[in-house]
């Protein structure tokens, strides 16, 4: 069964990096510029952005034991769009203070998540608490859509639909170190998901330290979910996607959900931006919509799928 | 002394639920916990098992308090009364349950031969490469037993284990405590008497968190007043 399992993520690897590689070539003109200061840092922050939701999703969904939780279900997402609306209210033109802005609010909502569900005391405390986060935010955002003048307005609307295009390397440079190192230390955490499948109680008798696993683990999916929302907008979906095609593949050791969700949800990140970038030229669709216009069917098929 | 507790409280949302237990029990006996629904019996497992913060408990002379979670494990392990149908192989499931024995610097180099051998003395060898989530209910029973057996504790505790299983699987799990019983010490939870008549060597009956009487034999006239409805004066009491 191992052996199986270890082949087809290494499938899962090669298929990834190769076909990714291959999107690089693409769309380049034979222009050196386009592809040093367009094309990698484009491809790059796709694939990370991609992989560390991935991993994240691929977490959640497990420490809440349901199939349809991403961090986004805990309002970080919604969040972080709050701050980006309310730099770009104030003005602010520069891609880092924006940034910033969003970040701070992710890092607050994260805070927020943590302190009212953790007073709650109640099973799904934390879910609730993210759920009514999420609310707040979202409400809050279309309030200020609506205040705003019309070209701030659609600003908002645009980084809210996901928006990968970047000109140089400024923003991949804090993404790559960000999700490289929160994937790595959550991947050392395998052991200990894979005992959570069969509950908390069952990993609690047979020796895991729930509390600080799960403190750990929910810092290191909402600090990276936090940095990759502030730096390409709300793309959601793909963290509850990527890890349920793994786990079709390669079956439900978490050694081999994270290492492969992190690779394919690279992959499949890269991919929906480029076909939201080759369907109607010269418009570029945001990647948000196209991974959402995936999302909602597969939402459906994963319901159908439970039933039957 | 495997298992010494001296008077135990436990109040949970402001509500008794444990009142002056005070109990030894020595290795190797198989006891047993009756009493009706709401008398304590799961919280007075799960206290042994290490989920309440107390230094009113011993194992084996070191209380449990001074324990780390994966030297618990070693020590003590306990089947659930609510078992999930967990999408892994049998294999696999019980792998990662020798969890106390890895950890970044070491490798459990027993880890298969361990597993191999609750296998054969659970009897589900055959087992060994089918999914969890695609077993039979006795079946699952004897896999979540075999993860407990895994982590070799010493003291093994079961939450009511006859719950989901027909008088087959009823019988074998007798026979497998009772082997078990010659390494470990046994501690269950039950509302099926009969079956408890037939294995356990101490019977211990709880009434509202309190100790109501121990005996070694089942006898009706002792049993019938502790399953009387409680009244809710002697809950709040």
């Amino acid at each position: 069964m191992h052996t199986k399992a270890k082949s087809r993520l290494i499938f899962i690897l090669f298929f990834s990096i190769v076909t990714t590689a291959v999107m690089l070539f693409l769309r380049n003109y034979g222009n050196n510029v386009i592809f040093y200061e367009i094309r990698i840092p484009e491809i790059l922050l796709a694939f990370f952005a991609g992989a560390g939701l991935s991993v994240n999703g691929a977490v959640f969904q497990t420490l809440f034991r349901n199939d349809l939780a991403t961090p986004y279900i805990l309002g970080i997402a919604s969040a972080a769009a709050f701050g980006a609306a309310i730099g770009i209210q104030a003005g602010i033109t520069s891609q880092i203070f924006l940034s910033a802005a969003a970040f701070i609010a992710a890092i607050f909502a994260t805070i927020a998540v943590f302190a009212f569900g953790g007073i709650s005391k109640r099973p799904g405390g934390l879910l609730l608490a993210g759920v009514a986060l999420n609310f707040f935010f979202a409400s809050a955002i279309m309030l200020m859509q609506y205040l705003a003048n019309f070209t701030v307005s659609f600003e908002i609307i645009r980084w809210l639909m996901g928006n990968l295009s970047i000109i140089g390397y400024n923003k991949v440079y804090l993404l790559i170190p960000t999700v490289i190192l929160s994937s790595f230390a959550i991947f050392r955490f395998y052991d200990e998901l894979n005992l959570l499948v069969a509950g908390e109680e069952f990993a609690k008798i047979h020796g895991v330290n729930i509390s600080s696993v799960k403190t750990a683990l929910f810092f290191l999916t909402s600090l990276s979910t936090a940095i990759i929302v502030s730096i390409v907008g709300p793309i959601g979906f793909v963290g509850m996607m990527v890890p349920h095609i793994i786990k079709l593949i390669v079956g439900k050791d978490h050694k081999f959900v994270l290492a492969g969700s992190f690779f394919f949800g690279g992959f499949f990140l890269a991919a929906s931006s480029e076909i939201g970038k080759i369907v109607v030229p010269p418009a570029q669709i945001p990647t948000g919509i196209i991974t959402s216009l995936l999302g909602g069917p597969f939402f459906l098929w994963l319901l159908i799928r439970k039933r039957n | 002394m495997a298992i010494e507790i001296e008077t135990l409280n436990i109040v949970i949302s402001k509500k008794r639920i444990l009142d002056n237990i005070t109990l030894k029990i020595k290795e190797h006996e198989i006891c047993a916990i009756i009493g009706p629904n709401g008398a304590g019996k799961s919280t007075l497992l799960k206290s042994v098992a290490g989920f309440y913060k107390t230094d009113r408990i011993k194992l084996f002379g070191k209380r449990i308090n001074l324990y780390n979670r994966r030297e618990l494990a070693k020590t003590v392990s306990l089947l659930p009364q609510n078992i999930a149908p967990v999408p892994f192989t049998l294999k696999e499931f019980l792998l990662f349950s020798r969890y106390p024995y890895r950890s970044l610097l070491n490798e459990d180099s027993q880890a298969v031969s361990v597993c191999k051998e609750i296998m054969s003395i659970t009897g589900i060898e055959e087992l060994e490469n089918r999914r969890l989530d695609a077993l039979s209910g006795g079946q699952l029973e004897l896999a979540w037993l075999a993860a407990s057996l895994v982590t070799e504790s010493k003291i093994l505790i079961l939450d009511e284990p006859t719950n989901y299983l027909d008088p087959y699987y009823t019988e074998k799990l007798r026979k497998i405590v009772l082997g078990l019983a010659k390494k470990k010490t046994v501690l269950i939870a039950s509302h099926n008497l009969e079956w408890i008549s037939k294995i356990a060597t101490r019977i211990i009956a709880l009434r509202s968190g309190a100790i109501s009487f121990q005996t070694e034999k089942i006898n009706k006239n002792d049993v019938a007043p502790l399953y009387k409805p409680i009244k809710l004066s002697e809950i709040e009491q």
